[in-house]
């Protein structure tokens, strides 16, 4: 089990805890408003998932945005590694409690499963011992090696279960591209009908037949290949590369966009990250210098 | 206690992810799921949707105004009105209702009804849109 226990940078957790943060928050920030529109659904329609499941009513509005609120301000706190111990349980637990919460009303979203898996995994790991206010590290140790792990495996398991599905629930028309075909011709039709926006390429392509077969095997290759990527990095790169190209080609012909997949931040653990912090410093210094040169001219 | 958490809790937690794939494979929630949304075999959907009346004609109401901006929320709004029967759909249909008649860019709007049809999704881009079945299940006036 040297795999799962392996030794590795105290910069490298922390970079991680910082990526899937900084996601996470934007997340919110940039969501907020549907988010936070349950508050005007009818109570019939509250159908609770995950933790929401504790609940037999909906919430009163002011704690629906009080829940919010509370996500922003200890994702703000465990980004930074302020308080990491206390801060990052509660933002794990925050974000599955307001996104839980959000699919909660008949619709499961599945865009923000992974984010919060990796937020509950970097909880409760020492992803604050560097790159925090007062910690500085540059200890390369196992207790940094297993979280790092954790957050890769449980990326490569989403996928493999959605690959199973596909294999158990659609078997011979998912090989043959028949369900992808029918997928995407009905996703694209419901949109239409409902006045949203839709893919206009998609809409095109479910016209022919014959690109779906090789999409469908494309789509099943990559996700049941997903362990692969926990390999090396040569192969979690082309792997990585081959998701997002999924994740796109899902948008382009859905218009069903997956932002933790296709931000990258969700494939960030297959890195070693602590190579970028050098030019992420210099970066940093050239910054302050041409700013400091900048005031001078003026 | 590091071996511990990374055996214990790490582990264990990718185990836990991993349980739907050895269980039903439609059942979905959050964040635990088996990921079924685009695994199910699709046929011919029945499409339950909202439409605004004016004088001159039926128009769709987009998911703003049906479920607050999400097509999916507005989709499973919609659906879950016309399955649990009349008293759902007249609340559904009186709240979109209220919201249409504050909405200027509705003034036309005299009606609000539910409405379900059935679709060949693939006819619908190869041979055209028309619906192959349509049923009215419920309406109700827009009070201004």
């Amino acid at each position: 089990m040297s795999f799962w226990y392996a030794p590795m940078p105290a910069t490298r957790l922390a970079l991680l805890r910082i990526g899937v943060g900084l996601y996470a928050l934007a997340y919110l920030l940039i969501r907020a408003l549907p988010l936070t529109s349950v508050v005007r659904f009818s109570p019939a329609e509250f159908a609770p998932v995950g933790p929401v499941q504790l609940l037999d009513a909906p919430l009163p509005s002011w704690a629906v945005y009080g829940a919010l609120a509370f996500a922003l301000v200890s994702g703000g706190a465990s980004t930074v590694g302020y308080a990491y111990r206390i801060t990052a349980p509660l933002f794990a637990f925050a974000f599955l409690w307001v996104t839980s919460y959000r699919s909660s009303w008949g619709m499961v979203f599945h865009t923000e499963n992974i984010c919060a898996l990796h937020l509950i995994a970097l909880a409760f790991a020492p992803a604050a011992d560097t790159l925090a206010p007062g910690r500085t590290s540059d200890e390369v140790s196992t207790k940094y090696g297993w979280p790092v792990r954790t957050v890769a495996a449980l990326t490569v398991v989403t996928y493999v279960l959605a690959g199973v599905a596909k294999l158990r629930l659609g078997g011979a028309a998912w090989v043959d591209g028949a369900l992808l075909r029918a997928q995407v011709a009905y996703d694209n039709v419901r949109k239409i009908e409902l006045g949203a926006t839709h893919a206009p390429l998609g809409a095109w392509l479910v016209t022919f037949s014959w690109p779906f077969k090789t999409l469908a095997w494309m789509s099943l290759l990559l996700e049941l290949g997903a362990p692969l990527a926990l390999l090396n990095t040569r192969v979690a790169l082309g792997w990585v590369l081959g998701a997002w190209g999924f994740h796109l080609g899902v948008a382009l012909l859905m218009a069903i966009g997956f932002p933790y997949q296709l931000s990258f931040a969700a494939y960030l653990a297959f890195f070693p990250l602590e190579r970028a912090l050098p030019t992420l410093r210099r970066l940093r210094q050239h910054r302050a210098t041409s700013g400091h040169v900048d005031a001078h001219d003026t | 206690m590091s071996r511990i958490l990374a055996y214990g809790f790490g582990l264990g937690l990718v185990a836990l992810v991993a349980a739907p794939g050895f269980g039903d494979p439609t059942d979905d929630s959050y964040p635990l799921s088996t990921y079924p949304m685009f695994a199910r075999p699709r046929g011919k959907p029945t499409l339950s949707f909202v439409e605004g009346v004016t004088e001159a004609a039926a128009l769709r109401l987009p998911p703003e105004i049906v479920a607050h901006n999400e097509i999916m929320q507005a989709v499973a709004t919609v659906k879950r009105a016309v399955m649990a029967g009349p008293e759902a759909m007249d609340r559904l249909c009186t709240r979109i209702a209220a919201d249409v008649a504050s909405d200027a860019a509705y003034a036309p709007v005299r009606e609000v009804r539910i409405v379900s049809a059935r679709f060949d999704p693939i006819r619908y881009f190869t041979e055209g849109p028309e619906p192959e079945e349509r049923h009215e299940h419920f309406r109700c006036p827009v009070r201004r």
